[in-house]
C-alpha cells in the first residue's frame, strides 16, 4: 500500500508541482483606480451665489500650455484641449493635467476660439503653482504624484470673473478642485 | 532552452539512479543503508544564473543530516543579489537567507541503494537590503513628458519569514555523490517593507507578488555524502534487515 502510494502519487505530485511552478507567473498590469490626478476645473455661472453653483458651458474653450511667453501663437504652446478634429471644444468641465516634473505652469484659457468674429475671442492667462509629492502605488503601476499648496495667479482679468479654489491639495479626481466663474 | 536541456539531464540521471534498483544488485556491496552522516552540496541553478545573467549573483549551499531511518534534518543557506528592471520599477535586492526543516524519505530503497524521494517542510528566514534605482510615474494622459526618474530610496536590514513545503529527489549516481532536484511551494508570512516602496524580491524566497503570498521554487543540486558512523543494529533492526534480504532472494 505504501509502495503504491509513493510510487504513483509521488511522481504525479512532483509533476504537478513542476507544472505549477512553470505556469504560475502573472503578468503585472497596472489597474489601480488611483493614479496621478488631474486638476478638475468646473466653469460656473457668475450670476449664481457661492452656495448654489450652476455649471455654465464655455463655448469653444481652448487651453494652451505656455512655453513661449513672447509669442502665444507659437506652436510649441500646445493645446491641452486638442483633439483630432479641433483645438477647442464646448464644455463646462475641464480635466487639466499637471506637470509632474515642474512646480509652475502657465496656461492661456481662450473662450470662443476660432470664432469668425475675432472680437468675440477672449483670453485669460493663469499661472498655477504647486508642490509635488510622489507615493508608491504597486509594482505594476510604479508611483503617482499628488499636488499640494496649489496657488492660482492671475495675469489678466478678461472673461473669467472669479476663481474659487475649493481645495489646495489635489490627490484624486473624485471632486472638482477649482471653480471658474464667467 | 539551455535550462530545459540541463533539467532533462538532471531528471533523467536521478531516475537512472533509481531505476538501477529494478535490476537486482545483490552482487553489489550489501550496504544496509545504516550509515549516518552529513550530506553537503550546492544548488546548481544559482551559479548558472550568476554566470548567464548580469543582473543576478547568488549561491546556495544545501545539506542534510540523517536523524533516523527515514528522517533527515535538512537546510539551505545562501546569498543573493538581484536587480529587477521592470516597466515601472527598477530595484536591487541584496541579502542572505537560511532555510531549515525536516525531510522524510518516502522511498523504500532496495539493498545497496541509498536514494531519497523526499517530502518535507522548511522554515525560511532572510535578511536583506532593498534599493530603488529608478521608477516611473503613471499619469492619466501623455500631455507632459513622463520619463523614468532616478530614486535614492533605500532600506537596509529588512527581514522576512516564510514557510515551505518541499518535495524532491536525491539519487546516488556515484559513490557518495548525489544529484537531484527539489520543488517547493512557499508562503510568505512576515516581510518588512522598505520605506516608501515595497519588496519585489526576497533572497531565498522568490519574486514577490502583489496578489498572493505564495510562490514556488525549483532547483537542481549536487551533493556529497560524508558518513560519520554506523548505527548499531538492535535486535529489531537485525530482524528487519534479514527480512529485507529474504524478500530480495524471493523476488530474484
Amino acid at each position: 500500500m505504501k509502495i503504491l502510494f509513493f510510487n504513483y502519487c509521488m511522481p504525479i505530485g512532483l509533476i504537478c508541482m513542476l507544472l505549477f511552478s512553470v505556469n504560475c507567473q502573472r503578468d503585472d498590469i497596472c489597474d489601480s483606480p488611483q493614479i496621478t490626478p488631474r486638476l478638475i476645473i468646473e466653469f460656473v455661472d457668475d450670476e449664481a451665489n457661492v452656495l448654489d453653483t450652476i455649471s455654465k458651458n464655455v463655448e469653444q474653450l481652448a487651453v494652451r500650455l505656455i512655453v513661449d511667453k513672447n509669442n502665444v501663437d507659437n506652436v510649441e504652446n500646445r493645446f491641452v484641449t486638442a483633439s483630432i478634429v479641433d483645438s477647442s471644444f464646448t464644455t463646462s468641465s475641464l480635466q487639466l493635467p499637471l506637470d509632474t516634473l515642474k512646480d509652475e505652469l502657465t496656461f492661456v484659457f481662450t473662450k470662443n476660439f476660432g470664432d469668425e468674429n475675432t472680437a468675440r475671442i477672449v483670453e485669460d492667462t493663469l499661472v498655477f503653482k504647486y508642490q509635488r509629492a510622489e507615493s508608491f502605488i504597486n509594482r505594476a503601476c510604479g508611483f503617482q504624484t499628488t499636488f499640494d499648496n496649489l496657488e492660482v495667479e492671475r495675469r489678466t482679468n478678461v472673461w473669467i470673473s472669479d476663481i474659487d479654489i475649493l481645495t489646495t491639495t489635489i490627490t484624486n479626481e473624485d471632486d472638482r478642485h477649482l471653480l471658474f466663474h464667467h | 532552452m539551455k535550462t530545459i536541456v540541463i533539467y532533462c539531464f538532471i531528471i533523467s540521471s536521478s531516475l537512472l539512479g533509481l531505476s538501477a534498483q529494478v535490476q537486482d544488485t545483490i552482487t553489489n556491496t550489501k550496504r544496509l543503508n545504516n550509515t549516518y552522516g552529513l550530506r553537503i552540496g550546492l544548488d546548481l541553478n544559482k551559479p548558472v544564473t550568476t554566470f548567464t545573467n548580469d543582473k543576478y549573483t547568488g549561491f546556495e549551499i544545501i545539506g542534510d543530516y540523517r536523524l533516523s531511518k527515514n528522517l533527515y534534518l535538512a537546510g539551505e543557506l545562501g546569498n543573493e543579489e538581484r536587480t529587477l528592471a521592470e516597466d515601472a520599477i527598477n530595484s536591487t535586492t541584496k541579502g542572505s537567507f537560511i532555510r531549515a526543516g525536516i525531510d522524510y524519505n518516502a522511498h523504500k530503497n532496495l539493498i545497496g541503494m541509498r536514494n531519497l524521494i523526499f517530502v518535507g517542510f522548511r522554515y525560511g528566514f532572510s535578511t536583506f537590503d532593498q534599493t530603488l534605482n529608478s521608477f516611473g510615474v503613471v499619469q492619466q494622459d501623455d500631455f507632459f513628458d513622463n520619463p523614468e526618474r532616478p530614486s535614492g530610496l533605500s532600506s537596509s536590514g529588512l527581514t522576512a519569514h516564510w514557510a515551505e513545503f518541499v518535495m524532491g529527489i536525491k539519487a546516488e549516481v556515484l559513490q557518495n555523490i548525489f544529484i537531484g532536484f527539489t520543488l517547493s511551494v512557499k508562503r510568505m508570512f512576515a516581510d518588512e517593507k522598505p520605506d516608501g516602496f515595497d519588496n519585489f524580491f526576497i533572497p531565498g524566497f522568490a519574486k514577490t507578488n502583489d496578489t498572493t503570498e505564495f510562490a514556488n521554487g525549483f532547483s537542481y543540486h549536487i551533493s556529497y555524502y560524508i558518513p560519520f558512523y554506523k548505527k548499531r543494529k538492535k535486535e529489531k533492526k537485525a530482524k528487519e534487515d534479514s527480512e529485507d534480504v529474504k524478500n530480495i532472494e524471493k523476488t530474484k
